[in-house]
Order: C-alpha cells, then structure tokens, then sequence
C-alpha cells in the first residue's frame, strides 16, 4: 500500500494535523501582541525580587566578614619561625638566657673545631717512582 | 679572590680579641701559614707538570734504550726530584706550623712531634740539594734510595698529626664547657627555684655531669699514647674527633636547656 491509498483510506488523520496548526499560530499571534505591549504589573514585580536578592547577598557577605573577624581576633598570635628555632635549636640566642657571652664564646670556638674544616691531607705525590729498575747484586 | 678578601679581615680580628704580643704573632703566624698554602698549591701544579714529562721520558728511554734518550731521561728526572721535593717540604712547614700554632695539644706530643717535623724538612732540604746535582744515572738511583725513608716517615708523620689540629682545638673548647658547667651548677644552687624545679634542674645537671666525663675519657684516649698490637700495628681507637665535636655540641645543648629558664 503505497502512501496516496493510505491517505484516501484515512481522511480523518489529515483533517485533525491541520486543526492542529491552526491553534499553533493562533498562539503565536497572541505571544506577538504580548512582548508588543509590557504589562506595568509584572514589571515592578521584577525590580522587587532583584532588590531581595542584591539584599541577602550584602547581607551573606557581611555575615561572612564578621564570622572571619571573629575567628582571626579569637586565634592566639602564632611564634615566628625564628623564635621556634632559637628555642628548639639554638639554645644561644634565646632570650634570657644566663652566661649568653660564655655560651656564644663556646659556639664560635666549636665551630673552628669542626673536623671537616681542620684537615690537611697529605700531597698527592708518587713516593715510590723509580725512573731505573735497580738490579739486584 | 673572595676568600683572598676575606682572609686578613678575619686574621685582624682574630688578632684583635689577644693582648699584647700575641696579637703580631697571630696575625704573622696566619700570614705566613696563608704564604705556605699558596706555595704549596703552586708546588704540586709544577709537580704534575714534571710527572708527565718524566713518564713521556721514561718510556721513551725503555723503549728507545739510547744514551740521548739515556741523557734526557736524567735530566727530566732531577727536574722531577726537585719539584717532588719542593712539594713536600713547603707541605711539611705547612703541617710543622699548624701544629705550632694550634692550642689545646698535649705540650709533651706537640713538642715531640715539632721535633720530628724539624728533622724531616731539614732532611728533605738536605735530599732537594742533592737532587739539583743529579747528572746521571747512578744519582738518580741513590736520590730515590735516600729519598724512600724520608717520603714514608713523612707521611707517617703527617698521619699523627693531622687529626691533633681538630682534637687540640675540641680539648680546649671542652675545658671551657666544663668551666661553663661549673658556672651553671653554681648559678642552680644560689637561684630561689621552687623545689620542683630545683629538683628538675639537678636531674638535669646529673645527666650533664655524665656526658662531660664521657667525653674526658674519649679525649683522654685520643690524645694519649698511640697503642700497638702484638703484631707491632696500631690499635686504632672506636673514637674520633667527630665523636668529640657532636659529644660537646650536644653538651652545649643540654647546657643552654638548663641556663634558659
């Protein structure tokens, strides 16, 4: 059956897809004369919601600054670097410290004995060269 | 260059914190310790130099067996002897001076050991003469005989001596931590500590005490008499100089725990 038989055969099919197009332009035409002329109701609707949200956004932000506030001013200053070492490390420098001269007079004079530094090896020289074969008596 | 500008401002410094005479020596014993080390460094470049010829000429003279290869031979040797000999003996004066000026070496050991040095630099004077007249084959052969004694004491020597610049320097660094430890114990015992920390401070001054003879007995060791086996070899001690450095340095450490409070 090829399709010019099935339409004859089947004219209802064919009236309900043009109904069907009509009230799909029908919409379209009223969409058209909607965005032609705004309705000043919905409008102010609009410039109300826009100035909640702008509101709760201000607002979540201030909130958040004041919680960071609260939590950086609450926190105990934290020990700089240096003083951790001289505290752990080097006992030398840290502060109130009794006999600091006689400590720091030590320290230099330890440091002049390192091992590695007080070397002196001996010369890279052949001890045993023999420019003639010596032969033995 | 930037050591070469570095140095005398430390060596005036250092001459600064003496008195009196000792300040012109210092900075003179530094200067000339800082002469030696540069002819000593001069030294073996030329060494190097008259090695390599002396092998080209060595060779040349086995394998060509010629009395003009004989003749060359000679006198690249005697060019060898002198610059081999040069090498050692501004080392030697290096070493003899060192020793000299290091403190903290047992007066006994160092003078026994300046004694020796003296007796081998005038020795090797004495060879390096000899050397610049070689002219032929047979000088060449009593240089090396009269030479292999003086070469091996040499670097026996220098084996002994070497590790006393870091041993005198750390033994005089611990006797002035004990005097320090003194100081501390002195110093605990007037403070108005509350019990407990009285109490802590001693603990701690107890183990402090332990480690300091410790490390006396290791340094007593090092710098006692060297130990020989039955065999006639050195017994080498399980201890070192690092052991020293790292006893004293953890000392301070314990010591600077105490103080600061």
């Amino acid at each position: 059956m090829d399709q010019t038989q099935f339409a004859l055969e089947n004219p209802i099919l064919d009236d309900d897809s043009s109904k069907q197009s009509q009230t799909a332009d029908s919409r379209l035409s009223e969409n058209k004369i909607h965005s032609k002329t705004p309705d000043p109701t919905r409008v102010k609707l609009g410039q109300g919601r826009k100035k909640i949200v702008i509101f709760s956004i201000l607002g979540f932000l201030f909130f958040l600054a004041a919680l960071l506030a609260l939590f950086f001013l609450g926190r105990k200053p934290e020990e700089n670097l240096t003083d951790k070492l001289s505290n752990k490390n080097f006992p030398i420098i840290k502060k109130e410290m009794k006999f600091e001269d006689e400590f720091s007079e030590i320290y230099s004079d330890l440091k002049e004995a390192d091992p590695a530094l007080n070397t002196l090896p001996f010369p890279p020289v052949d001890l045993d060269f023999n420019l003639f074969v010596v032969e033995e008596e | 260059m930037f050591l070469g500008l570095v140095f005398p401002v430390q060596v005036w410094a250092q001459g600064l914190q003496n008195q009196g005479n000792i300040v012109i020596d210092t900075v003179r014993f530094e200067q000339e310790i800082q002469d030696l080390t540069i002819e000593y460094k001069s030294g073996l470049e030329v060494y190097e130099e008259k090695k390599n010829k002396l092998d080209f000429a060595k060779a040349q003279y086995e394998q060509l067996q010629t009395l003009a290869s004989l003749e060359e031979a000679v006198d690249v040797g005697r060019e060898f002897f002198v610059a081999r000999d040069e090498v050692l003996l501004s080392y030697a004066k290096l070493l003899r001076l060192k020793l000299y000026t290091s403190f903290g070496i047992f007066l006994k050991t160092k003078q026994d050991k300046i004694a020796a040095m003296d007796d081998l630099i005038s020795r090797l004077e004495k060879h390096n003469q000899n050397s610049k007249k070689i002219e032929s084959k047979d000088d060449i052969i009593n240089q090396t005989s009269e030479f292999s004694l003086v070469g091996l004491r040499l670097q026996a020597e220098s084996a002994r001596i070497v590790p006393l610049f870091s041993l005198g320097k750390l033994q005089s660094t611990f006797d002035k931590t004990a005097l320090l430890i003194d100081k501390v114990d002195a110093h605990i015992e007037e403070s108005n500590f509350s019990a407990a920390k009285k109490a802590e401070k001693e603990r701690g001054m107890q183990q402090i005490r332990r480690e300091e003879e410790d490390i006396k007995l290791i340094l007593k060791e090092l710098n006692g008499p060297i130990i020989l086996d039955k065999r006639g070899g050195v017994v080498k001690s399980k201890y070192d100089s690092n052991t020293v450095y790292s006893g004293i340095s953890k000392l301070l450490s314990y010591l600077g725990e105490i103080a600061a409070d």
